[in-house]
């Protein structure tokens, strides 16, 4: 992602969600951590082109989108207090997961190969799975978390992206579903 | 507490110890499992027609 695309992102995705993270969580997003979040992406991004085969060729939506909550996890640009609650020690998770899923939806917008239906759905809030006992944003948030700390692999990327296909496709039969049942 | 992303459940917003903070780290992993899936399709279909795409 060159610089010019990142600004984007950063205009169009992280900082407007970042407001929605400081509302929820009651912390203060650190402006200055533009640089080291795309540091971070660009690093998850090449570990990710050594496992693929034509590693040269663009990453899918779902790479870009997983390599993004990493490299949010990973720069902080939140820093929890001790005793902070629960949403406030994953808040870069949260805004990560955030960003993965907006990067997604636009992707899926700016697609030409997209039909107006499948524009249309992504362009509404997403329809997630619901765990039995907790929020899938939540869980979502956990899981980087404890990768983050155990380490992030490239596999823990491909893993991460498979998933974020499959709420994608969650997503897309859920949205069909009700615009089907005019809901 | 009412989000775009779905009820998030109050006990994520309480001040929280780093030893409560990790048991709630692990709550998830004893059972995943989600609430409802209403597809029109089944989820058979929907890995039956995934797997079956040209590569």
């Amino acid at each position: 992602m060159d610089s010019t695309e990142y600004l984007k992102l950063w205009n169009s995705g992280i900082r407007p969600l970042s407001k929605v993270v400081d509302d929820l969580t009651g912390l203060t997003f650190d402006i200055k951590s533009q640089e080291a979040i795309h540091f971070e992406y660009e690093k998850l991004r090449q570990l990710i082109h050594a496992e693929m085969q034509n590693g040269f060729k663009h990453i899918d939506r779902h790479k870009i989108a997983a390599a993004i909550m990493f490299a949010i996890a990973l720069a902080m640009p939140y820093q929890p207090d001790n005793n902070a609650a629960f949403m406030a020690r994953v808040a870069n998770e949260l805004l990560g997961v955030m960003t993965g899923f907006q990067i997604i939806c636009d992707l899926i917008k700016d697609n030409p190969e997209s039909d107006q239906v499948k524009k249309q759905i992504f362009g509404k809030k997403l329809i997630l799975p619901q765990p039995t006992k907790d929020n899938y944003l939540i869980f979502l948030a956990k899981l980087i978390y404890k990768t983050k700390i155990s380490g992030c692999t490239a596999e823990n990327l491909l893993w991460l992206s498979n998933a974020l296909f499959v709420v994608e496709e969650y997503h897309d039969r859920a949205a069909r579903a009700e615009l089907l049942r005019g809901v | 507490m009412k989000t775009a992303y779905g009820e998030i459940s109050d006990k994520y917003f309480a001040p929280i110890s780093d030893e409560k903070f990790q048991e709630m780290l692990r709550e998830d992993n004893d059972e995943i499992s989600v609430k409802t899936v209403e597809f029109t399709a089944s989820l058979a279909d929907f890995y039956r027609e995934t797997l079956s795409k040209p590569q």
